[in-house]
């Protein structure tokens, strides 16, 4: 009797004792309906299945990354996961300083015996959706808005170009940034003004990798009666029949992963990539663009999608080529 | 006249605590405790040695933003051009610590680190002094100016990063590191004893500059023309006073401190240069000096008040279930307004 009362007790601690996890945000903060928002979905989902114990937090400039990071880890912190490329210098030295706490980034390339490096294969998302806009294109010219022009953006860019280019040889691709501060990540307005110069070029779908701007696209695209491609969360549902299918990052997937394997005290340190071959990027197929895309073309895209994932078709990586 | 005196010299204090106590209380519409909100703002900055070590880099960097809107503020020029010349000295010193190869004695190496040192002040000297040549020749507004500038230097910046000194090794936005010998004061003392916090021997410079330019203010020929030209700029003219001469000076010497926090960043701190270090500094700097009324070791004090601020600001995020960095801007902003009325009030009592 005593031994059941002992292990009833002992199974219900183990329950309750779900660990501490600090998400650091980047600079976009958790609204921008993007890449951070997709990182707070993915912990929130911990919360709610894992019951574990979350805290998050954005940032205010490069150097308080790590002020944040290490005052999780001196709180005792089990899993703290910083998101965006900007985190990866403060991730390796307070991984350094706090050997016991477990840390994460995403988008950051660290190796420590601590850390799980999340990596994505934008490239390859990005591939298959400008090989979507080229088929959608009635007038043989898409466009890209990208935030600020920095190397991640452009891995997106030139391989949205090689994507399209694969569809159709002769089609021509606009390219525009919005910005060359950090406001370009969270600047509508000229996202807007780009998109409608982009129309007015005639482009008739325009993808962007631009965080909170990307929103100025979709109300020019709606305005302009032509398409638009949303990126790293489903946007799918803010302009459901404009938005043509989303570049999806599954940044929230990866998160939730994560927190999962650390919960059951399973977490795995190293380099994790994430690819078109694990839905870790993706074209989002839903109820808010299912009308847009009839079979044969679907079935189009999942052969390319495949082709790409037999290394059939070789996809530009800008990190490679430069 | 003692006592308005007096009252002078205690409003901005009073109005920090007014300020304070204004922004506890405004947490409790969100449920938060007003006295735990404020143990995060008084006592964030030395919560450990790193914390005081960072607060202390904002200190520093503030001192000099600061430095460099009150020098051209004493001619009479509104100079926000800062951002912009943060960002191209910062450069200038990120890619000359890549480009220089010291050879191996110290002579060269001393001489080396002073060409660094000089040409990234000039870099920041040379983009302010364009502010004062559309001011001269075009007779262009200052503010108009140096906001333009603040873009292109933005633009100039990030595209020569990006697209020609673009760190090999990375996927960041940002230069390489400086060669290993430049990068001496990554393990010095005051790093150690900070635990490797961002703060550097900078902090004494920007100490250094401030009492410096409290004497040449008040003792000095220079000091006195600047002063006399802020005051009554036809006047001095009519004395003889070059106009040209006052401009030139004022700003150069804005884009040399600006240099300051350029260098306090890729000297002191991270070795290299990084699209989008600067959480706005330059503007920062604005509030910083105004707060200070100009005086040179008054901005010592705002300084370091508005870094203990903008560290706090990211505490109350972490700290608190329900304030998010937004709101910690809110409560930035109503201890500036309040301790800036509270300037406003004393002077309405003195008029009386």
């Amino acid at each position: 009797m005593i031994k059941i009362l002992f292990s009833v007790l002992f199974v219900s601690h183990a329950a309750v004792a779900a660990i501490k996890v600090g998400l650091v945000l980047d600079k976009g903060g958790k609204d921008d309906k993007s890449f951070n928002t997709s990182a707070y979905e993915g912990s929130v989902k911990a919360q709610k299945e894992l019951g574990i114990e979350l805290k998050y937090v954005e940032a205010t400039d490069t150097n308080s990354f790590e002020v944040l990071h290490r005052n999780f880890a001196q709180k005792k912190y089990d899993l703290v996961i910083g998101i965006g490329f900007a985190q990866a210098d403060a991730v390796k030295k307070v991984a350094a300083v706090f050997p016991q706490t477990q840390f994460a980034i995403v988008d950051g390339d660290v190796t420590a015996p601590n850390v799980r490096a999340l990596l994505f294969e934008e490239h390859e998302g990005s591939f298959l959706v400008g090989a979507a806009a080229a088929m959608k294109s009635k007038t043989g010219v898409v466009g890209f808005i990208g935030g600020m022009d920095i190397p991640l953006i452009r891995r997106f860019q030139k391989a949205y170009e090689a994507g399209a280019k694969h569809v159709n040889p002769k089609i021509k691709v606009i390219t525009n940034y919005i910005g060359v501060t950090g406001e370009a990540w969270n600047n509508p307005a000229k996202a807007k003004e780009i998109a409608l110069s982009q129309a007015g070029q005639k482009a008739d779908v325009i993808f962007h990798a631009a965080g909170a701007s990307g929103s100025g696209l979709f109300d020019a695209a709606a305005e302009k009666k032509i398409y638009a491609i949303g990126v790293d969360s489903n946007q799918n549902w803010i302009k459901p029949g404009v938005v043509l299918t989303s570049m999806l990052k599954r940044v929230d997937v990866a998160v939730f992963e994560t927190i999962k394997q650390a919960n059951s005290k399973a977490f795995k340190p190293g380099v994790v990539r994430f690819g078109l071959k694990d839905s870790g990027v993706d074209w989002a197929l839903d109820k808010n663009n299912d009308m847009l895309w009839s079979e044969p073309e679907k079935t189009k895209l999942g052969e390319i999608k495949k082709q790409i994932i037999a290394k059939k078709i070789s996809v530009p990586d800008y990190y490679v080529t430069k | 006249m003692i006592s308005s005196l007096n009252s002078k010299k205690l409003a901005p204090w009073l109005g920090l605590i007014a300020g304070l106590v204004l922004c506890c209380l405004l947490a409790l519409f969100f449920n938060e405790s007003p006295w735990h909100v404020f143990k995060i703002l008084t006592t964030s900055f030395y919560n450990s040695k790193f914390d005081l070590g960072l607060t202390l880099f904002y200190t520093t960097c503030l001192i000099f933003s600061g430095l460099a809107f009150a020098v051209p503020m004493k001619a009479g020029l509104f100079h926000i051009g800062s951002e912009g010349q943060i960002l191209f000295s910062a450069l200038i010193a990120a890619y000359l610590g890549t480009a220089i190869v010291p050879f191996d004695n110290s002579f060269s190496f001393v001489v080396s680190v002073a060409i660094i040192l000089i040409s990234s002040m000039a870099a920041g000297a040379a983009s302010a002094i364009l502010i004062a040549f559309f001011k001269i020749l075009k007779q262009a507004h200052e503010v108009v100016v140096a906001i333009m500038l603040n873009f292109i230097f933005a633009a100039v910046t990030t595209w020569l990063t990006v697209n020609r000194l673009q760190s090999p090794t990375s996927q960041n936005p940002e230069t390489a590191l400086m060669n290993e010998s430049f990068q001496f004061l990554k393990n010095d003392y005051l790093k150690t004893y900070f635990e490797n916090s961002p703060v550097s021997v900078f902090l004494f410079a920007a100490l250094g500059c401030c009492v410096l330019l409290h004497y040449v203010e008040r003792r000095t020929f220079i000091g006195y023309k600047i002063r006399a030209y802020g005051a009554n700029p036809h006047a001095a003219t009519r004395l003889g006073f070059s106009q040209n001469e006052i401009l030139m000076m004022s700003l150069g010497l804005a884009g040399v401190f600006s240099a300051g926090v350029g260098l306090t960043e890729v000297f002191g701190n991270a070795f290299q240069y990084k699209i989008g270090f600067s959480p706005q500094y330059g503007f920062l700097g604005i509030a910083v000096s105004l707060l200070a009324q100009q005086n040179f070791l008054g901005i010592i004090g705002s300084a370091f008040l508005m870094a203990c601020l903008h560290k706090g600001a990211s505490d109350l995020d972490l700290e608190t279930e329900r304030l998010t960095r937004d709101f910690s801007r809110v409560l930035q902003a109503i201890i500036i307004f309040s301790v800036a009325a509270s300037y406003y009030i004393a002077n309405l009592k003195r008029k009386k």
